[in-house]
């Protein structure tokens, strides 16, 4: 695992279009996010063996990864609200929930990243727990339970609306950037 | 792994309508279900938990035949890519000519990002000038898409009327492409813009030209944001009012020496920033002055000039934006109506808009020049 945590990302890092930033946008934003939320009782209605601590062990992990592998900063709220949507609708074993959380992180990568995460790299990051092949049909499992439908509105996407709104200087700007 | 570059794919799924075609079937999830299929779902008692409405809903689309291959018939190959087979077909429900897009899921990295983006970005569209996405199969190792099927898009209109186009018909296609994409400004409202990809390949698989890229992308940028399309409407502008492309270049550097040498070398004034981009300094071009749109165009009003100068600037800050190109004096003679139809409506919906018979179209030109051998096809397409 160490060879991939050295290895230095090149990526080109996109910028947000100024264009976006009107209140109209903000309104569209806003009623779209409706159509993305996961369920707020699934732990009670839907699993039977997930508990909420175990969410919080994989969302550590992913976040972990994301941090390592340098990912863009949206991959990692949008991959928990892959990991929540399916668990609201899927029963899932405890045994698989890391394999979910991969299969998660491997599509939120593809729908953000100019050179996504590789399977075999993910892999890696479970100690080899999860094999290349079950990451893939697990990759195929998520998105015919979510429908295909993974353009999520996350937190993370408002946080340049509001920001636009403040009256601070673009450094403390990039500094309540970092820290949203 | 496989690079995905943030531009845009805006042109692939922009449409032109000749008739109105309001009556076609939409996505599934708005579909009105027949009362005997609402009634024996409410016959079966609801999981806890999870609403009714949904559930219910999801079943029956499958009921009546949404989301089955078997829906739909395989009418023959239209073309082929790297990731992509697509078919005309015709749906069993409506008997709606569709293309179907068959995508192969089994790769070494699993689903093809171009394809979760696709279809994730198409699933919120819903615009009467941008392409429509009926309904989606995920089988086993292969995921369908099926669209409407367009038969024949610009380039295809253009050979047609031997590329003599009305004016009045340049002006009522215009304001179609525009209203796509500012349709698709809405879509990149979501934030979603960012996820797209640089197309190589169009729908029906042809290689994607260089002709409609502007300087910026030609030079490296990579950025993603919403003027890059603008620059391909003001060659689309030009190529619909002369009937030959404006940029028709087939490398990098002859793309952009045919931009240069009509729009005159960028220079610190005219684009920001531009003597500090080391590629466009490697290529050592010479310093062209910018000519009079107008000799090259001499059909286009003043009113239509104006509007490709601003769509053919190098300042992407200064280039205008879909929305505010509608709103250009360009458009002011097709009424004040058009900007309050519905996003979903044609705008052939109005009795005002009306395409005009194009000049040179093949049925009337060819009762007196039956033989000419104009409108010869020496076009790639961005459609």
């Amino acid at each position: 695992g160490e060879l991939f945590i050295k290895e230095k990302k090149k990526k080109k890092r996109k910028n947000f279009d100024p264009h976006l930033l009107s209140d109209r946008a903000l309104q569209t934003l806003l009623s779209t996010e409706d159509n993305y939320l996961p369920s707020t009782n699934y732990f009670k209605c839907v699993q039977n063996e997930v508990a909420p601590y175990m969410r919080r062990v994989v969302a550590t992990w992913l976040l972990e990864v994301c941090e390592e592998q340098k990912c863009e900063e949206d991959v990692f709220p949008l991959a928990i609200n892959y990991l929540d949507r399916f668990l609201s609708i899927e029963r899932m074993k405890k045994t698989r929930l890391q394999l979910l959380g991969a299969a998660c992180m491997f599509l939120a990568s593809k729908m953000k990243e100019t050179v996504p995460l590789s399977a075999e790299k993910l892999c890696i990051y479970t100690d080899n727990s999860v094999r290349p092949d079950e990451l893939l049909s697990m990759e195929l499992l998520v998105l015919n339970k979510l429908k295909w439908d993974l353009a999520s509105v996350t937190p993370h996407d408002f946080i340049e609306y509001f920001l636009f709104k403040l009256p601070v200087h673009e450094d403390a700007k990039h500094t309540l950037r970092k820290h949203a | 792994g496989e690079v995905c570059s943030p531009t845009l794919v805006s042109f692939m799924c922009c449409k032109f309508q000749r008739i109105d075609v309001s009556k076609q079937m939409s996505l599934p999830m708005d579909i009105r279900l027949p009362p005997e299929i609402l009634k024996k779902l409410q016959m079966q008692s609801p999981e806890p938990c999870k609403p009714l409405s949904r559930m219910s809903r999801r079943a029956s689309l499958s009921d009546i035949g949404f989301g089955k291959l078997e829906t739909y018939v395989k009418l023959g190959k239209l073309g082929e890519g790297t990731y992509a087979t697509v078919f005309k077909g015709r749906s069993k429900l409506t008997e709606n000519l569709v293309a179907l897009k068959e995508i192969r899921l089994e790769h070494e990295e699993g689903a093809p990002c171009t394809a979760i983006r696709e279809v994730s970005l198409l699933k919120n569209l819903k615009h009467a000038n941008i392409v429509t996405l009926h309904d989606i199969i995920h089988t086993d190792r292969c995921l369908t898409l099926v669209f409407e099927y367009l038969d024949s898009d610009l380039k295809q209109y253009l050979d047609n009327c031997r590329n003599i186009m009305s004016m009045s018909n340049v002006k009522v296609f215009m304001f179609q492409l525009l209203r796509g994409l500012a349709g698709e400004l809405k879509l990149a409202d979501f934030g979603l813009a960012r996820a797209k990809s640089v197309p190589t390949k169009t729908y029906s698989n042809e290689v994607v030209t260089l002709w409609y890229r502007p300087p910026d992308v030609l030079l490296g940028s990579t950025e993603y944001s919403t003027p890059i399309d603008m620059w391909g409407v003001g060659c689309i502008l030009y190529e619909m009012a002369t009937g030959r492309p404006l940029f028709p270049g087939s490398t990098v550097k002859e793309e952009l020496h045919l931009i240069f040498r009509l729009m005159g070398t960028p220079t610190e004034e005219t684009c920001p920033g531009i003597t500090a981009n080391e590629e466009f300094r490697s290529y050592l071009f010479p310093q062209y002055r910018a000519q009079a749109l107008i000799n090259h165009v001499p059909r286009l009003d003043t009113e239509g000039i104006d509007l490709l100068t601003t769509l053919l600037l190098y300042d992407t800050r200064k280039r205008i934006s879909a929305e505010a190109s509608l709103r250009h004096a360009y458009f002011l003679s097709l009424g004040e109506d058009i900007h309050s139809i519905p996003d979903t409506a044609s705008v052939f919906s109005l009795k005002d808009i009306q395409l005009q018979k194009d000049p040179g179209h093949r049925s009337s030109f060819d009762c007196f020049f039956p033989n000419s051998g104009r409108g010869k096809n020496r076009r790639q397409s961005v459609f």
